[in-house]
């Protein structure tokens, strides 16, 4: 069997050369590479992708001089937790201590505790808010970023659009957030929030309406032209109402 | 007994000098320091990723100094912990710790390092300060570049006021810290 002739330095195609055996020419070749990038910083590089905010001269190197220069957050960026304030009262948070927050989160890191609003309160007597959270406490130390818990909130109530990172701490108590440390930014409203229904001409007809309407409970009467009436049969299983003219 | 418990201790002019001289060594070593951290990243999970880029161009870490990751914990002085440490890894992250000569530091880099994060389980660690005395917590999953430099920037101001803490001028770390674990007690009774 005849075996292929051993590799010399005299039949290898891939041998290196000359040149390349005393390594100075490619040696040269890098410090020029290095160089180049050198002078390009030193005089302004041409780098179209450079999106910084505060950034005082006119240079266009790529490095972020952070604590004085900024890079601006895609405008979904999951930040810091906050707690939305109330329309009607800013001290106040939105929430409602549903508890769903805390059930979808992964990591286990929100804790509430839920009150009761007293049904005497003048300022909560004819809305429909029970609950409210006596404590709400985030662990933004164990906080994963998926923003589970601003879609579980059914109240709009936690938010991740503060658009600041947590900060980095000293100690593991630092980042214990409570409600003094996340209620804060703009307040947040839409049409079906219960301070809005009490602004009209007329009283709600009953303190819970809105919410949890009973059956037979708090009906509204209907408005009906004159001589019209409205029977209702209660001897069948379903009540059957009769409009007559 | 009480009395004498009570009695302030009374400062000679030598021990005020001694006490001015020491202070001002701290100070400059403590400069020194800060601005020359030798990393040893002990990356284990997908926040290496992130440490990568702060060490990239675009977060240039040398601007603090700290540009140069050591892989070996006997030539390093800043023990990053990158990642989900679980119980097997525990050991070895111990290892790596007491092999570090003095002064070192330990910064706990994203939330599985510091708390465990969502691995609430058996396996994890839950945070790495049950076994190292960890000097800064950063947060996120994984942190973003600025909160690693802001982490950063805080243990540089730890290290420059080191001196303030009852740190002895020549670097050593005092044998009691509040939050210090079995491990300092362990390691007080080598030294």
């Amino acid at each position: 069997m005849d075996h292929p002739p051993a590799l010399s330095e005299k039949n290898d195609p891939h041998a290196p050369d000359l040149r390349e055996r005393t390594f100075l020419p490619e040696l040269l070749k890098g410090l020029a590479i290095t160089a180049r990038h050198f002078f390009k910083n030193l005089l302004g590089t041409r780098d179209p992708n450079v999106h910084v905010l505060d950034r005082t001269g006119d240079s266009l190197v790529t490095t972020v001089q952070y604590p004085e220069e900024k890079v601006e957050y895609p405008p979904g960026y999951r930040g810091l937790h906050r707690l939305v304030p109330r329309a009607d009262d800013l001290s106040k948070p939105r929430c409602v201590a549903c508890y769903m927050c805390a059930t979808i989160c992964p990591a286990q890191c929100i804790y509430i505790e839920a009150g009761e609003y007293e049904g005497t309160d003048p300022s909560t007597a004819s809305r429909v808010i029970e609950k409210f959270p006596k404590q709400f406490v985030i662990d933004e130390l164990r906080c994963i970023v998926c923003g589970l818990c601003v879609d579980a909130c059914p109240k709009d109530a936690i938010r991740m659009d503060s658009g600041v990172h947590t900060p980095s701490e000293y100690t593991r108590q630092d980042f214990v957030y409570d409600i003094p440390k996340l209620l804060r930014g703009a307040p947040a409203s839409h049409p079906s929030d219960p301070w809005f229904k009490r602004g009209g001409s007329e009283q709600p007809h009953h303190v819970h309406k809105e919410a949890h309407t009973r059956i037979g409970e708090g009906l509204v009467q209907l408005k009906l032209p004159a001589g019209a009436r409205v029977e209702v049969d209660r001897t069948h299983p379903v009540a059957i109402t009769k409009f007559y003219k | 007994m009480a009395e004498l418990e009570v009695t302030p201790v009374i400062a000679t002019r030598r021990d005020e000098a001694m006490g001015f001289f020491q202070k001002m060594v701290s100070k400059g070593l403590g400069w020194a320091r800060k601005y020359s951290l030798f990393t040893y990243p002990f990356a284990t999970a997908c926040c290496g990723m992130e440490y990568m880029s702060v060490a990239a161009s675009r977060y240039d870490i040398a601007r603090f100094g700290a540009e140069f990751p050591r892989f070996s914990p006997r030539q390093a002085d800043l023990l990053m912990v990158v990642g989900t440490i679980n119980m097997k890894q525990a050991p070895i992250l111990k290892r790596v710790y007491e092999q570090m000569t003095e002064p070192k530091w330990v910064v706990s880099f994203g939330v599985c390092a510091s708390t465990g994060g969502f691995y609430d389980n058996y396996a994890v660690l839950q945070g790495i300060d049950r076994i190292l005395p960890v000097d800064v917590y950063i947060p996120g999953c994984p942190p973003r570049p600025e909160q690693v430099l802001d982490g950063l920037m805080l243990l540089q101001d730890k290290i420059q006021n080191e001196h303030d803490r009852g740190m002895h001028p020549l670097g050593n770390k005092p044998t009691h810290r509040p939050g210090a674990n079995d491990l300092m007690r362990d390691h007080s009774k080598i030294t």
